[in-house]
């Protein structure tokens, strides 16, 4: 950083700190490399394969994968919903689950605890449940749809899940109930950074609620907000379990986003094998897309940091 | 800490209205929130012909526990439930020593090669595999241990850490420097540093990766699956639970009761670990 | 603060002392791990367990029961790297020439005993689906049946005044006025619309029935040199279920329901009728031994509609690396027994399968409602399959590249009213399937025209004569 000559003792202590350091990530390094890189490695190998995952008969075929995948319809339906998806989901469960945070992070509020545990139920319960839970609750005879004919805000019960118009949005509420609480969870530990004192100094000096939340609370919490909304966008783009219980990505493709595109080439098909290979591909193809988007975020919040 | 406790006492910007109205949304969000949950606990003591027929009914006409008799003989509960126990405890404390040792570093110092290391990190989070599933598998029976908790324990730390590793690397960043200055002043080395002043503070992030590691292994079931696929000694809960669910018959109430009993010891977790969301930082700068 | 510091190093020292704990393993007896997704044999499996267990107490099974799509996303990865379970039944996407390819199978008839392999139903183990070049590799698990036979609940029909309907039109008129009738308390049709396979098994058999010419599921067939997707029998079937739908004689939740639930529903008497398989009739005496219903084929859309028969299913076999190949006959003997063991007695009572053991079926298909099943069922008539005529087509389905969107999507698209014009998509499909299949047969060097079958008449049983005439 500094064009200063250093010391020879000053360089010393640069190669022990260097060797603290990485002393301290070579066990991270270490897993990461055999349980996330040698698989990402093979999934990009596969990639380049005609293989249906099932049997031992692979071809090498090059990049003819991803011409074949930049021809696809579904493909490219599958990668606009997982953008769709997207959008919807982040807002919303950044915004909500910051509300509940910062609500439940008052030591004054009572009950808070007994809050706290009620929010974030939805995360402990599996797919499995909530594909069950949920056809009742949103079924044409159920909670939802009698809360609103009762409520004269729809004339007739809808079928929400079921519906090509509505079944996106109705996986996008049913996400952000099941997943708000992470969010809650990593907002409550980014708001431990916020020392009391310096929000006390804030309303000693006549602040509302509001301003010493933007102008006291947001500076000091933002790069680990960066970090929590960068997780959600890319676990958003990634999400699988819910909506394959949900709907299989279903009515016709109205729900099918990159991941349940990917399981079901993957590991099913109607006719011939599954292809293995092909999935890899668009995988591998919308991973780096991400990378793309991931990398401008990054920049953005690098730049909010600096600020 | 105790300080800023004191202050919050006598000091009363919490004016009655604001509070109220908290209560109140809080109290309707959070029952609609439960509001499935509950209805699962419900439903897991139900008679499996009632379950459609009282579909949403929040009070049965019948209860029974035959479904929890079920699902416990079924899923080998003793045998799988001290798995699940003992392989979420050793992934938990594996992925919070390797989280927090790399996030710290990775959020303090500008060593050599930092740079690509998070780039490393954040991109393959990027990427969906198709499945992670042949690859692991085939490291884990090379390390010769196949069918082994240990395997299941290794390669269920291997899964998802970046997360934890960004969270622990973004909240360390954010420790004022004085901390650190302090206790080198006081003589700390390197080491010294980290364990005596670092560890402590990051408890909020340590508190989030516990709970969602636990969450996150106790339900782990495709890798534990196949781990353990040739030795159902050393399987896990999830697993034992997941054969509930079949391609053309479906024991609806013992998913429920199956899923209830699951739920229980996160919960446990949860309630356990959440008081540590407490202002680490302040604490450590004023006492 | 020192709270966390504990946690920490109680959690290291927990770690070591997990690592250290080595897994018990006294001299056991023989470990069998059984894996299928047979599911709707269960209770029956699991007594056979037991009772096997006892009596052969050097024999311990462990049977995981998986659903298949779970199967091919774990166990497939473990059988090839040579750690599969002891037996296993073929992926349903692999046929018999690809798992003997991989070596997977032993030959079974090393280790059952001939009487074993006799007492199999004549004409239950075929070349090519559970033998290769005479060697016996797999089993089926069941006689096969169609699994799209139409239950119809009778209290309703009766309610209603309705005969059971025969053709289309009556078929469409009986669910609009039942539906009429229940007002909201039952519909006329339910289905598992969430799961395309069901859409399209009941979109094919109604095509069928409305005399299209069209293989069965997952299998390729000509007509006219084209994939037959958008024929006129195709056209009929769809049109019925795009009327079901448009008069609201649906149950309104089908598009967001699975086949169990559809089941479970159409038990409370939510719907006067449903298409699927002979596995209902076992799950409802169980839980349901008050409903009163019916079966029969789909309903009749052309003079010459037909219900097709399913081909032969192929099952378990004896994986290639396990230690104990006699005790896995064993197993099967027992699984297949006749007298020692009733597993297959069980199953057939119970309404679950219709065994392939002989002798089996007379004594113990005691339940009427399985008989009408039954004699349903065997009004199938046998359809031309391109396999029979030339075994390298087997190999067809290994190369293959299936179109989408799928028939089955297509199906779930009529049913949730996600398409407007369905044969714009099936004209589609049958365009895109067509360069598919000559694709696959050109790599294989196959002859596309072997797909089509110049003297097949729809509506008449496809014979071996007939396969003869060909050549």
């Amino acid at each position: 950083m500094s064009t200063i000559k250093l010391t020879k003792a000053q360089r010393k202590n640069r190669i022990k700190l260097n060797l603290w350091c990485w002393s301290f990530v070579s066990m991270t390094l270490i897993f990461y490399i055999l349980f996330q890189g040698y698989p990402i490695i093979r999934s990009i190998y596969y990639s380049l394969f005609n293989w249906s995952g099932m049997t031992s008969n692979m071809t090498y075929v090059g990049l003819d994968n991803y011409k074949t995948l930049l021809a696809d319809n579904l493909f490219w339906g599958a990668f606009k919903n997982s953008f769709r998806y997207m959008v919807m989901v982040v807002p919303l469960e950044v915004v909500i689950s910051l509300f509940f945070a910062y609500l439940l992070n008052d030591e004054k509020l009572r009950g808070r605890t007994a809050y706290r545990i009620m929010l974030f139920m939805p995360v402990v319960v599996t797919a499995s449940i909530v594909g069950i839970v949920m056809v009742f609750i949103w079924s044409s005879t159920g909670i939802v749809n009698n809360t609103l004919v009762g409520l004269g805000a729809i004339p007739k019960a809808i079928n929400w899940l079921g519906n090509k118009k509505y079944a996106m949005q109705t996986v996008v509420i049913v996400s952000v109930w099941k997943d708000m609480g992470t969010y809650m969870i990593y907002w409550l530990a980014a708001l431990q950074g916020v020392p009391a004192d310096v929000i006390e100094a804030a309303n000693v000096d006549g602040a509302t609620r509001v301003q010493t939340f933007f102008r006291v609370v947001v500076p000091i919490i933002l790069p680990t907000a960066g970090i929590i909304v960068i997780l959600c966008t890319i676990n958003s783009l990634k999400a699988f379990d819910l909506i394959q219980t949900l709907t299989g990505g279903g009515p016709f493709y109205a729900t099918d986003v990159i991941a349940t595109f990917v399981y079901r080439t993957a590991f099913t098909s109607e006719m011939g094998l599954p292809r293995f290979g092909y999935a890899s591909a668009a995988a591998t193809l919308f991973g780096f897309v991400v990378i793309i988007i991931g990398a401008v975020l990054n920049t953005v919040k690098g730049k909010l940091q600096q600020q | 800490m105790t300080v800023a406790k004191n202050i919050g006492k006598k000091k009363h910007f919490a004016f009655k209205p604001f509070m109220l109205l908290a209560h109140a949304i809080l109290l309707i969000c959070s029952l609609i929130w439960i509001y499935p949950i509950v209805w699962t606990i419900i439903s897991s003591f139900k008679p499996q012909a009632n379950f459609f027929k009282e579909q949403l009914n929040l009070l049965p006409s019948m209860m029974t526990l035959d479904n929890y008799i079920r699902v416990w003989s079924k899923a080998n509960f003793t045998i799988y439930f001290t798995n699940s126990v003992i392989v979420t405890i050793c992934t938990v404390a594996l992925v919070l020593i390797m989280t927090n040792m790399a996030g710290y570093v990775l959020g303090r110092y500008k060593f050599f090669g930092r740079g690509f290391l998070m780039a490393l990190f954040l991109s393959s989070i990027c990427i969906p595999l198709v499945s992670t599933l042949i690859p692991v598998y085939q490291i884990v029976k090379s390390m010769g241990l196949m069918g082994t908790r240990l395997g299941l324990i290794l390669s269920g730390a291997g899964g998802a850490h970046v997360i934890f590793l960004l969270l622990f690397s973004s909240y360390y960043s954010t420790v004022p420097n004085e901390l650190e200055e302090a206790a080198k002043l006081d003589g700390c080395g390197f080491l010294g540093t980290y364990i005596s002043v670092m560890v402590p503070l990051s408890s909020p992030i340590t508190t989030t990766v516990v709970i969602m590691e636990s969450l996150w292994t106790w339900n782990a079931f495709q890798l534990p699956l196949i781990l353990t696929l040739n030795n159902p000694a050393s399987r896990t809960l999830a697993v034992g639970l997941y054969a509930f669910k079949g391609e053309n018959v479906v024991d609806w109430t013992g998913i429920c009761a199956g899923g209830a009993i699951a739920m229980v010891p996160i919960i446990i977790v949860f309630i356990a670990f959440q008081k540590f969301f407490i202002n680490g930082m302040a604490g450590a700068v004023k006492g | 603060m020192k709270t966390t510091r504990f946690l920490l190093s109680l959690m290291l020292v927990l770690t070591l002392c997990a690592s250290c704990i080595t897994i018990a393993a006294a001299d056991e007896p023989i470990v069998l791990r059984v894996t299928d997704w047979s599911d709707s044999t269960l209770v029956y499996r699991e007594q056979f367990h037991k009772e096997f267990m006892e009596k052969n107490p050097d024999i311990k099974i462990e049977y995981t029961q998986l659903t298949i799509d779970q199967f091919n996303s774990t166990v497939v990865g473990a059988i090839q790297n040579g750690d599969g379970p002891d037996l296993f039944p073929v992926p349903t996407t692999l046929n018999l020439a690809s798992v003997v390819n991989e070596g997977w199978y032993l030959d079974m008839e090393q280790y059952v005993s001939p009487e074993f392999v006799a007492s199999f139903l004549d004409g239950a183990l075929v070349e090519g689906v559970h033998r290769k070049n005479g060697v016996l590799y797999t089993l089926p698990e069941a006689g096969s049946l169609s699994n799209s036979m139409l239950f119809y609940n009778k209290d309703i029909l009766a309610e209603c005044g309705l005969e059971v309907p025969t053709t289309f039109e009556e078929f469409r008129e009986a669910c609009r006025v039942i539906t009429e009738k229940g007002a909201g308390n039952y519909y006329g049709l339910i289905e598992g619309g969430k799961q395309a396979n069901r859409c399209e098994a009941l979109l094919r058999a109604l095509a069928q029935s409305a005399g299209a010419k069209l293989s069965i599921s997952a299998r390729a067939l000509t007509v006219d040199g084209r994939a037959p997707y958008d024929s006129e029998g195709m056209k009929l079937a769809a049109e019925l279920l795009q009327g079901i739908v448009e008069d609201g004689s649906l149950y309104p939740d089908t598009a967001s329901i699975t086949a169990p639930e559809a089941r479970e529903l159409f038990a409370q008497g939510k719907a006067a009728f449903l298409c699927q398989g002979l596995w209902c009739i076992g799950t409802w005496a169980n839980d349901h031994p008050e409903l009163n219903y019916g079966v029969m084929t789909v309903p009749k859309g052309a003079e010459n509609g037909y219900v097709a028969t399913v081909e032969p299913g192929l099952w378990m076999g004896i994986y290639a690396n396990t230690k104990y190949p006699e005790a896995c006959a064993r197993y099967l003997e027992a699984l297949y027994s006749a007298d020692e063991y009733h597993y297959q007695a069980d199953v057939v009572k119970s309404g679950s399968y219709v065994s392939v053991i002989k002798g089996i079926n007379e004594e113990n298909m005691v339940d009427p409602i399985m008989k009408e099943y039954y004699d349903a069922a065997m009004t199938c008539i046998d359809i031309p399959v391109v396999t029979s005529r030339d075994a390298k087509f087997y190999d067809f389905y290994g190369v293959v590249v299936g179109s989408t969107p799928s028939l089955a999507s297509i199906a779930q698209g009529i049913l949730s009213q996600a398409i407007d014009e369905p044969m714009d998509y099936l004209s589609m499909l049958a365009d895109a399937e067509t360069a598919a299949w000559k694709t696959a047969c050109s790599t294989l060097g196959l002859d596309f025209a072997e797909l089509e079958f110049t003297n097949w008449v729809a509506g008449q049983a496809y014979t071996a004569e007939d396969y003869a005439a060909l050549n």
